[in-house]
């Protein structure tokens, strides 16, 4: 009984281990591939960017790996720094949505934003991945130094299309949870980076 | 074919009889209703449908051959647990594949790749069919059965994406002035094309409107 088992336990093992060792590679490509993607469409004139993530002081460092950071530093085609591309991500109304926006240092604005990830009610809550709500992120200007505590909430959501501010999100009809959803991961996201992007001391290059 | 005492032998029936019966007299989901987590949640896009019918069929197919080609050495008291394993096995491989081919189709299937696991479907041919049949008859089961689930699952996600989205395999294929039909795309909808589709298969088998 024990040996019968084992030896399926083998069969197996050995069907995963080279399933694994094929797929692998190809998965990695995927998902490189998929955020370098997300970056370029978030902030345009990207032409390269490197993984950073938080140490101790603070200060942002790079870091090789790049599945497991936050933010990406994102530069020109002269390889010099135009802005971030920051991951974040919250509770929506069904699961977790994930969102990638950049923020351009050069015009202290967020530039756009993607949803990476996202299971909102079809046909409602899904419309957050809509291009008529996602326009609503293009070129918000916020300073760097605008923000001086974590309370701070620069992005405002309305309803009725009374939109007067850039900082001010449409909600979409019908889905105001999800559009809320997405306004709170935004503004706890920015006010816990870009003060860290204002005080960072090394030269991000 | 050996006869043991106590073994039920069916005779007649050829080997491809076993391909007709998974895909319409037994069909997995409008037959023996089985499976229904994936046929309810993962049918609101056609080609959602379709990776959702082939993966559920190639692991059925994969564990069908082994649980057959190993029905001898298995013992009687761990066959569940070695079924299980089996099954596990070939579900986390085609979670690797779909990766592999395609991050977009693996997110937007989410969970339910690795839920294949539980589908009793899979179980009830390894231990009802392929741990009592040969390995041939095992795989005109597997590919009938997993036939025969694709499509229905298909029959579900053509409906569902066309009125819920006015798409077909994401071609716009209704009228710009077309009201999507939301509710299609949720659960709800997911019962209500199910039920459908079930009252017109079995009209058909009876063979036509009675009076």
């Amino acid at each position: 009984m024990y040996r019968t088992l084992v030896g399926i336990g083998l069969i197996c093992a050995l069907v995963i281990v080279t399933v694994f060792e094929v797929t692998f590679p190809i998965i990695k490509v995927n998902k490189q591939r998929a955020l370098e993607n997300a970056i370029y469409q978030v902030l345009a004139n990207t032409k390269s960017f490197s993984a950073y993530h938080l140490v101790g002081n603070n200060n942002l460092q790079k870091v090789t790996d790049n599945d497991t950071s936050d933010i990406y530093a994102c530069y020109d085609a002269n390889h010099s720094l135009i802005g971030f591309a920051i991951a974040a991500q919250g509770m929506g109304y069904q699961d977790t949505i994930a969102l990638l926006y950049g923020y351009s240092i050069r015009s202290e604005s967020i530039q756009g934003l993607v949803v990476l990830q996202s299971r909102e009610t079809p046909g409602l809550g899904s419309k957050i991945e809509s291009r008529a709500f996602l326009d609503n992120f293009n070129n918000i200007e916020i300073g760097l130094d605008a923000i001086d505590n974590e309370r701070q909430q620069p992005l405002e959501l309305i309803k009725n299309n009374s939109k007067t501010h850039t900082r001010q999100i449409d909600a979409i009809t019908g889905a105001t949870i999800s559009s809320r959803a997405v306004v709170v991961i935004l503004n706890r996201s920015l006010s816990f980076w870009l003060p860290i992007v204002a005080k960072q001391q090394e030269p991000i290059t | 074919m050996s006869t043991k005492p106590g073994e039920i032998i069916v005779t007649g029936p050829k080997d491809t009889d076993e391909f007709i019966k998974g895909v319409w007299a037994q069909n997995p989901v409008f037959v023996q209703v089985l499976g229904m987590c994936p046929t309810l949640a993962v049918t609101n896009t056609a080609s959602n449908a379709l990776v959702m019918g082939l993966a559920t069929a190639f692991v059925l197919l994969m564990s069908n051959v082994l649980v057959s080609s190993l029905r001898h050495a298995v013992p009687k008291q761990v066959r569940i647990a070695s079924y299980v394993a089996i099954i596990a096995t070939f579900v986390t491989a085609v979670d690797y594949i779909i990766q592999a081919v395609s991050l977009e189709v693996h997110k937007s299937l989410g969970a339910y790749v690795s839920l294949i696991v539980v589908n009793c479907l899979i179980l009830g041919r390894a231990e009802a069919f392929a741990s009592k049949n040969n390995l041939k008859r095992s795989i005109y089961d597997a590919l009938g059965m997993g036939v025969g689930f694709t499509l229905a699952l298909l029959c579900l996600g053509v409906v569902r994406e066309l009125l819920g989205n006015g798409t077909f395999f994401n071609l716009s294929v209704l009228p710009g002035n077309f009201q999507p039909w939301v509710i299609m795309l949720l659960p709800g909808g997911a019962f209500f094309v199910l039920a459908l589709w079930m009252l017109l298969i079995n009209r058909l088998k009876q063979g036509g409107p009675r009076d």
